[in-house]
C-alpha cells in the first residue's frame, strides 16, 4: 500500500477517538467487581443476556483489516466476497444455536475441548484444546502487527506506538473484567463500528448517486464487471468463490464449524444467562450480520467508481477515506476500525486464557496432583494467563515483520481442522455409538487427508480450492470415525446419557440427570 | 466469517522463507504420490458437478438450505425445546419465529442477487 498517501487526523477526530478508547477503558475496568470466581472471569457468571451475546459475537467476527480486505474484495470480485458473511451466517448459526449450543451449554462446560473431552476422552480434548490454543494466541500477534501496520500506512502513526496502545487498553479490561467486561464492550464497539463505518458508506454512495446509479455505472464499465452483482458465481469461475464450494464447503463445512466449534464465538453463548438466551443470542447475532456486508463491501464497490483504475483493491478504503470523509467523520471511522480491532483482540485473549487454563493446565494439574482446579485458583491463573499472552503478542507482532508466510500458514493450517473437528462435534452429539477411539480417529486421520487434498495439486478446478477441500475433509472425516467406533467397543451408557441430541428430545428424565450435573 | 486476506497491508512486503520452500517440495511430493489415485476419485465428481452447474440448480441448492433450517426448528424440533426458558409466553419470544425472521433478509438476498448473472 506504499504510495497511497497518509490521512490526517483534524483536533476534533483526536478527540472522537480518544473518548471512545477511554470509554471503553472505563466500561471494561467497570467489571471488575463482579469477577470473585472462575466461572465470573470465563462464561460471565452465567448471567449474559440474548442481545449482548448476539452484538457480542457479530463485532468478534469482523476485524480492522476486514473493512480493508473485503472491501477491497468487492472492488475485485464485486459482492460474491459477501458470501463469507450471508451464506457464512446461515444456516450455521441456525444450527449452531439449535443443536451445539444447547449441548455445551447444559453440560456446564467452559470450552469445546471441555465438552470433547466428556463426550469422548482427554486426547481428543487436549488435541483440539492445545490446536485452538495455539491458534488464538499467534492471531492475537497477528492481528495486533496487521492494525498497527495498517494504522502506519493510513496514518503514519508508529507501529510499536499502534501494538502498545491496544495492547494496554484491552488488556486493562479484559484482565480486570473477563467475558463481562469483553461482552459488554464488544456491545459499545458495535455500535462504534456501524455508526462510524456508515459514515463511509452513506458518503460513498451519495457521491455516486445512491444505488441505482452506483448499479448501472458498474455494469456499464462492461464484461469484467457484469459479475460483480451476482452472489453464485459458476462451479468454473477462476475466482475463488464458485457457487458449489460456497454452498458445500463453506455454508454447510466451514461455517458450521466456525459458528459451532471456535472458542471465541461459543464462549459468548456459554455465558448465557438461560439456555433461550444462548439460542436467542445466536439468532440475533445471525439478524446483524446480513448487515454486515453492507459496511465493508458497499464501500469497495462504490471506489470503482470513485477511485478506479487501483493497481490493488485493497486501497479502496484508505483511499476513499482521505478523499472523501471530512474532519470529524474521519475520527468516527478510525474509532470504528479501532472497535474492530479491540473486540476481536479481546475476544481472542480471553478465550486463549480461557482454554489454557481449563484444557491444558487444569489437565497437567489433574494428571499431576489427582484434583481439578478450584474456582478461586483458576480466577487467578485466567488472569496470569491473560497478562502473558497480551504482552506475548505485543513482543510477538513485531517479530511477524517480514513473516508474512505465517498468517497464510496459520489461516491454512485452522482450516485443515475445520472439516474433522466439525464431524467429531457432530456424531459426538448425534450419535449415541460414536466412541473414544472414533474422535481421536477421525481427528487424527482427517487431518492427514485435509493435509494431503490441501497439497495435492490438480485435484479441483479452482486455483485456491479450499472450499472443495474443507467439505471432502469433513465427508471423508465422518466415514472414519463411524468406521473406527463400530470396529471398537460403545461408550458406557452413563458417560454418554444427556450429550446426544435424541436421548433429550424423547427423554425428559435424561434432562433432569443433566440439570443436577451442572448444579452438581 | 472471518476470511481476510490482507496480504498488502503488511508494508514490508512477503519474504521468501525456508519454510516456504519446504512447503513446495512437500507439496511435489505428495502431488507425485497421490494426484493420480484422488483424481480417479474427484474428476468424476467433478464432471458431475460441472455438469448439474447451473443458475436455477445454485439457487435451489441455496434456498433449500434456508428452507431445511427453518423447516427443522419448526417441523423437527419440539417447541418446548426450542424455547426452552423463554421468559415468557408472549410470540414476540417464540425462538421459531425469531429463526423465520432471521433467515428472511437472506432469502431476499439470494434471489435478489443470487440470480441473473451473466452467463
Amino acid at each position: 500500500m506504499e504510495g497511497t498517501g497518509q490521512t490526517h487526523l483534524a483536533g476534533i477526530d483526536v478527540v472522537i477517538v480518544a473518548m471512545y478508547m477511554l470509554g471503553v477503558l472505563a466500561l471494561g475496568t467497570y467489571f471488575v467487581r463482579y469477577i470473585k470466581t472462575a466461572g465470573d472471569y470465563f462464561v460471565a457468571g452465567r448471567a449474559l443476556p440474548f442481545w449482548a451475546i448476539g452484538m457480542s459475537v457479530v463485532v468478534s467476527d469482523i476485524g480492522a483489516t476486514d473493512f480493508v480486505a473485503t472491501a477491497g474484495a468487492g472492488y475485485t470480485y464485486g459482492i460474491a466476497a459477501a458470501n463469507f458473511d450471508w451464506i457464512g451466517s446461515m444456516p450455521a448459526m441456525v444450527i449452531a444455536a439449535f443443536l451445539f449450543i444447547p449441548y455445551y451449554w447444559r453440560s456446564g462446560v467452559f470450552t469445546i475441548p471441555e465438552f470433547l473431552g466428556r463426550r469422548y476422552n482427554t486426547a481428543v480434548q487436549m488435541i483440539h484444546g492445545g490446536i485452538w490454543g495455539i491458534f488464538l494466541l499467534t492471531m492475537l500477534a497477528v492481528m495486533l502487527w496487521l492494525t498497527a501496520s495498517l494504522m502506519n500506512v493510513i496514518l503514519g502513526w508508529n507501529v510499536h506506538f499502534c501494538i502498545w496502545l491496544i495492547v494496554l487498553l484491552t488488556g486493562i479490561y479484559t484482565f480486570s473484567g473477563g467475558l463481562s467486561a469483553v461482552v459488554l464492550t464488544d456491545v459499545v464497539q458495535l455500535v462504534v463500528m456501524f455508526v462510524g463505518g456508515s459514515a463511509l458508506v452513506v458518503l460513498s454512495v451519495y457521491q455516486v448517486g445512491g444505488l441505482g446509479s452506483l448499479y448501472d455505472q458498474i455494469m456499464a464499465k462492461g464484461p469484467a464487471y457484469e459479475n460483480h452483482f451476482t452472489l453464485l458465481l459458476p462451479h468454473d469461475t477462476p475466482t475463488p468463490f464458485p457457487w458449489t464450494g460456497i454452498v458445500f464447503g463453506l455454508g454447510l463445512v466451514m461455517a458450521t464449524a466456525y459458528m459451532a466449534g471456535n472458542q471465541a464465538v461459543v464462549q459468548r453463548t456459554l455465558g448465557a444467562r438461560s439456555e433461550w438466551d444462548a439460542k436467542g443470542g445466536m439468532l440475533f447475532g445471525a439478524a446483524l450480520k446480513v448487515f454486515v456486508p453492507l459496511l465493508v463491501i458497499l464501500p469497495g464497490l462504490c471506489a470503482i467508481i470513485l477511485v478506479p483504475d487501483l493497481a490493488n483493491g485493497d486501497m479502496a478504503v484508505p483511499t476513499m477515506i482521505r478523499e472523501i470523509l471530512p474532519p470529524g467523520l474521519t475520527g468516527l471511522m478510525f474509532a470504528a476500525l479501532f472497535a474492530a480491532l479491540m473486540s476481536s483482540v479481546d475476544s481472542y485473549l480471553n478465550s486463549s486464557a480461557t482454554i489454557w487454563t481449563t484444557d491444558i493446565y487444569g489437565r497437567i494439574m489433574l494428571r499431576l496432583r489427582g484434583t481439578e482446579i478450584h474456582e478461586r485458583h483458576g480466577l487467578v491463573v485466567g488472569r496470569v494467563f491473560t497478562v502473558v499472552f497480551i504482552v506475548a503478542a505485543g513482543l510477538g507482532a513485531p517479530l511477524l515483520a517480514d513473516r508474512e508466510s505465517m498468517y497464510v500458514f496459520i489461516q491454512t493450517a485452522l482450516s485443515m481442522f475445520q472439516g474433522p473437528v466439525l464431524a467429531i462435534l457432530l456424531l459426538g452429539i448425534l450419535w449415541k455409538r460414536a466412541n473414544r477411539w472414533g474422535g481421536l480417529a477421525g481427528l487424527v486421520i482427517g487431518v492427514l487427508f485435509t493435509i494431503i487434498l490441501h497439497n495435492t495439486e490438480g485435484v479441483f478446478p479452482s486455483e485456491d480450492p479450499f472450499l472443495f477441500v474443507a467439505w471432502w475433509s469433513f465427508v471423508f472425516s465422518v466415514f472414519i470415525t463411524i468406521i473406527a467406533s463400530l470396529l471398537t467397543p460403545p461408550e458406557p451408557e452413563e458417560k454418554v446419557r444427556g450429550l446426544i441430541f435424541g436421548q433429550v428430545l424423547r427423554d425428559g428424565r435424561i434432562q433432569r440427570v443433566l440439570e443436577g450435573r451442572i448444579s452438581g | 466469517m472471518n476470511t481476510t486476506n490482507v496480504s498488502s497491508v503488511d508494508p514490508l512486503g512477503p519474504t521468501a522463507l525456508p519454510a516456504e520452500e519446504i512447503g513446495a517440495g512437500a507439496s511435489q511430493w505428495l502431488s507425485q504420490v497421490f494426484s493420480a489415485p484422488l483424481q480417479v476419485v474427484f474428476d468424476p465428481v467433478n464432471r458431475l458437478l460441472t455438469a448439474m452447474d447451473g443458475e436455477r440448480v445454485a439457487i435451489f441448492s441455496v434456498m433449500a438450505l434456508f428452507f431445511m433450517a427453518v423447516t427443522w426448528v419448526w417441523v423437527g424440533l419440539k417447541k418446548e425445546y426450542v424455547n426452552l426458558d423463554r421468559p415468557g409466553d408472549s410470540a414476540w419470544y417464540d425462538l421459531r419465529l425469531w429463526t423465520a425472521f432471521a433467515v428472511l433478509p437472506y432469502v431476499l438476498i439470494y434471489l435478489v442477487f443470487g440470480i441473473g448473472r451473466g452467463e
